[in-house]
C-alpha cells in the first residue's frame, strides 16, 4: 500500500493487537471507555488528517461534523432504537454531516473564500451550531448535554439483532470500524482521487492544466472528511452516553489539531495513534494534574510545529532508521510535513 | 434601550476595535494569524489581578500590564514566530494556537479555574443626562479611544509608519529600501500584545477575570477584522462598529445567543459576498 507506508503498516499491526487485547488484560469498564473514546477521537483526528494532511484545506472545525454526528445520532436513536432505529440514525447523521461539509465547502469555494477565509468559515459554522445546541434545549438537552441512552443495534428485526449495549463489545465495534476506515481512508489517499487531492495541495493553477477540478476534489474530500468525522461522532455518543454543547467548541477543535500536528500530519496513523495516547492520558488525570496535562501537551506541540514539522511519525526517519525510499516517504509538501525546509529552520536555530 | 445601555455599547465597542487593531497590524506585518491574541487580553486583566493584590497603584499596575504584554509579544516573536517566519503554510498559526493552549493552562494551574474580580480604581459614578454611570468605565473607553487615536497617529504620521505600512504593502521591497523589517515586525507584535494587554486591564474591574476569557475575544477580534476587511485601519474601525456594537446592542434587545448567531452569520455572509470587507476601497490597502 502506497498510501501511508510500510512502517506505519507496521506500527498500527501491533497496536491492533494490543488494542484487541486490552479489553481482556484489563478488564475494568471506566478504562475501556476512556480507550474507546480515544479511538473515537483517533477517527475524528484521521478525518482532520484527510482535509489538511492531504489536502491542504485548512478547516479549523474539525469537531463540527463530529458534534452534527453525535447529536443526530442521540436524537434520533432515543427516539427510535432497534436495529432499523440505528441504521436510520447512522445514515441521517453520516449524510446530514456530509452535505452540510460540501455545501458549506462549495459555496465558500465558489465564492474564493479560501484558506484563511474558510478556516474562519468553519470557525464561525461551528460557533454557530454551540449556540444553537446551547439553546435548544427540548432537542438537545442545553448545555446540560444530551443524554444518549440507547446502544447501537444491528440485524434483521425480530429475527436475529445484535445489541452493543456493553462498553466492552462497543469497544470492539468502535475497533472494528476504525481498521475499516483507516484502511479506506489509506486507499483513499492512494488512489487516483488522492493523488489528485495531493495536486491540489500542491498548485491549483497545475492541477487545472491537467484536467482536473480542484473545487470539486474539494467538495467531495470535504464530504468524505465530514463522513468520517459524523461516524466518529456517531460513536462517540453512545459510548460517553452524553454529548453536550462542548462538541462544538473550538477547544475539542483545537486538540484535534494537536494530534494531527504530533502525530505527523499526511501520515493518517499517526494521528489516530496520538489523539488514542494524548486522550487517554488526558482522561485518567483530573484537576490540577489535568490541567498539566494539557500545559504540557501545548509546550510538545510547540515543540513539534517548531521543529519537527513532519510530527512524532517522521522521527525514525529524520534520526536516520528506517527506510528513505519514496514508497515509505510521507508527502514532500504537506503543510507540516517539509523536510527540507525544516531542516533549515532547525540549522537556523542552532546557529543563533 | 436606556441612556446606559448605550453607553455599554459605547465603551465595549471601543475596546473590541482595540483589540481588533491589535491583531490586524499583527496580520498585516507579519502575516501571522495570531490565535493568542486573545490569551495577550487574558494576560493583561492578570495582570492587574496580581499587582492590586500586591498593592500596587491600579493606573501603575494599567501601564505594567501594558509594557510587560508589550515586551512578551517581542519575545514571542522572536522564539516562536522568527524561526517559522517564510514558511509558505499556517505554520503561525498553529505555533499560537498551542501558545493560547499553554498561556490558558499556566494561568490556571496558578490562579485557578474561578473567577477573579479586581476593585475598581475609581469609584462613584458620572451623571450623564440624568443616569448614573461608572466612572471608571469611561476614564478607562477614553484611555482606550486616545491609545487607538494614538496609534493611527503613530501608523500615518511618523517614519515607523510609514515603514510599518511598507512592510505591510511589500516586505521584500521595504526591506531592499532600506527598512529592517524583522525590527518592525518584532515590534509590531509588541505593538498588537501590548494593545490587548492594555485592554485586559483596563477591562478588568468590571469583567470577570478567568482563565478562559481570552478566546472571545480572539474569535471576535477575527470577526471584527474580517469584516471590516484583512488589512485597513479604518476597516477595522467600521468592523469594531459593526461586530462589537452590534452585537452588544442586539444583544440587548434579543438575548446573548441571538446576537452571537447573528454576529457569526454575518461575519460569514461577508467572508461570501465581499471577501475584502465591508468597508474596503477597490486598490486601497491600508
Amino acid at each position: 500500500m502506497r498510501g501511508i507506508g510500510r512502517g506505519a503498516w507496521f506500527v498500527s499491526g501491533a497496536v491492533l493487537v494490543m488494542a484487541l487485547l486490552f479489553p481482556a488484560v484489563m478488564p475494568d469498564a471506566y478504562l475501556i471507555i476512556i480507550v474507546g473514546t480515544g479511538l473515537v477521537f483517533g477517527m475524528l483526528a484521521m478525518s482532520l488528517d484527510l482535509l489538511w494532511g492531504y489536502s491542504g484545506i485548512l478547516n479549523l472545525a474539525p469537531a463540527l461534523s463530529f458534534g452534527i454526528g453525535a447529536y443526530t445520532w442521540g436524537i434520533l436513536s432515543n427516539e427510535a432504537d432497534g436495529s432499523v432505529g440505528t441504521l436510520y440514525a447512522v445514515v441521517v447523521a453520516v449524510s446530514l454531516a456530509a452535505l452540510l461539509a460540501a455545501g458549506l465547502a462549495f459555496v465558500s469555494f465558489r465564492s474564493g473564500a479560501t484558506g484563511i477565509y474558510f478556516a474562519l468559515m468553519t470557525l464561525a459554522a461551528t460557533l454557530v451550531c454551540q449556540q444553537i445546541a446551547q439553546v435548544s434545549t427540548d432537542l438537545t438537552g442545553g448545555s446540560n448535554g444530551l443524554v444518549v441512552f440507547t446502544w447501537p443495534t444491528f440485524g434483521i428485526p425480530g429475527v436475529a439483532e445484535f445489541s452493543f449495549d456493553t462498553p466492552t463489545s462497543l469497544y470492539y465495534l468502535i475497533l472494528a470500524v476504525v481498521a475499516l476506515t483507516l484502511g479506506g481512508a489509506a486507499w483513499l489517499v492512494s488512489s487516483r482521487f488522492g493523488t489528485v487531492l495531493k495536486a491540489v495541495r500542491e498548485s491549483d493553477q497545475r492541477t487545472e492544466t491537467l484536467g482536473y477540478s480542484p473545487m470539486r476534489h474539494r467538495v467531495l474530500i470535504s464530504a468524505c472528511a465530514a463522513a468520517l468525522a459524523a461516524l466518529a461522532g456517531v460513536l462517540y455518543a453512545p459510548m460517553t452516553g452524553i454529548v453536550d454543547p462542548s462538541v462544538f467548541g473550538v477547544a475539542l477543535s483545537v486538540q484535534v489539531f494537536v494530534w494531527v500536528a504530533v502525530g505527523g500530519a499526511g501520515t493518517l496513523v499517526g494521528p489516530l495513534i496520538a489523539a488514542v495516547l494524548l486522550t487517554s492520558g488526558q482522561a485518567t488525570l483530573s484537576g490540577a494534574s489535568a490541567t498539566l496535562y494539557l500545559l504540557v501537551t501545548g509546550v510538545g506541540f510547540i515543540l513539534v510545529v517548531l521543529f519537527l514539522p513532519g510530527g512524532l511519525a517522521s522521527l525514525p526517519r529524520r534520526l536516520g532508521l528506517g527506510r528513505t525510499g519514496a514508497h515509505s516517504r510521507p508527502p514532500s509538501k504537506a503543510p507540516t510535513a517539509d523536510a527540507d525546509r525544516a531542516e533549515t529552520v532547525v540549522g537556523a536555530d542552532h546557529g543563533q | 434601550m436606556t441612556i446606559a445601555d448605550v453607553l455599554n455599547i459605547g465603551v465595549i465597542t471601543i475596546f473590541t476595535i482595540q483589540i481588533a487593531l491589535g491583531l490586524l497590524i499583527i496580520f498585516g506585518v507579519m502575516k501571522v494569524i495570531n490565535m493568542a491574541h486573545g490569551e495577550f487580553f487574558m494576560l493583561g486583566a492578570y495582570t492587574m489581578v496580581v499587582t492590586t493584590s500586591l498593592g500596587i497603584n491600579p493606573w501603575l499596575g494599567i501601564l505594567l500590564a501594558c509594557a510587560l504584554l508589550a515586551g512578551f509579544g517581542m519575545l514571542v516573536e522572536r522564539l516562536m514566530i522568527r524561526p517559522i517566519y517564510g514558511r509558505a503554510d499556517l505554520s503561525s498559526l498553529l505555533v499560537t494556537f498551542g501558545l493560547s493552549i499553554v498561556l490558558q493552562q499556566t494561568v490556571r494551574l496558578v490562579f485557578g479555574p474561578q473567577s477573579l474580580s479586581v476593585p475598581n480604581p475609581v469609584q462613584g459614578t458620572v451623571d450623564v443626562l440624568g443616569t448614573a454611570y461608572p466612572a471608571y468605565r469611561l476614564i478607562a473607553a477614553g484611555i482606550a479611544l486616545a491609545m487607538t487615536i494614538g496609534l493611527a497617529l503613530l501608523l500615518f504620521r511618523s517614519v515607523f509608519g510609514i515603514r510599518l505600512r511598507a512592510t505591510i504593502s511589500n516586505t521584500e521591497v521595504a526591506a531592499a529600501l532600506g527598512t529592517n523589517t524583522a525590527l518592525v515586525g518584532n515590534l509590531t507584535f509588541g505593538l498588537g500584545a501590548g494593545l490587548a494587554g492594555l485592554a485586559g486591564a483596563l477591562m478588568a474591574p468590571f469583567v470577570g477575570v478567568v482563565s478562559t476569557m481570552g478566546l472571545d475575544q480572539t474569535v471576535r477580534s477575527f470577526l471584527v477584522v474580517i469584516t471590516g476587511g484583512l488589512g485597513s485601519l479604518s476597516g477595522t474601525v467600521g468592523g469594531g462598529v459593526l461586530i462589537g456594537g452590534g452585537q452588544s446592542a442586539m444583544g440587548i434587545w434579543f438575548g446573548g445567543t441571538v446576537a452571537q448567531v447573528a454576529v457569526l452569520i454575518l461575519a460569514m455572509l461577508v467572508m461570501l459576498l465581499r471577501p475584502r470587507g465591508l468597508f474596503v476601497r477597490k486598490g486601497r490597502s491600508f
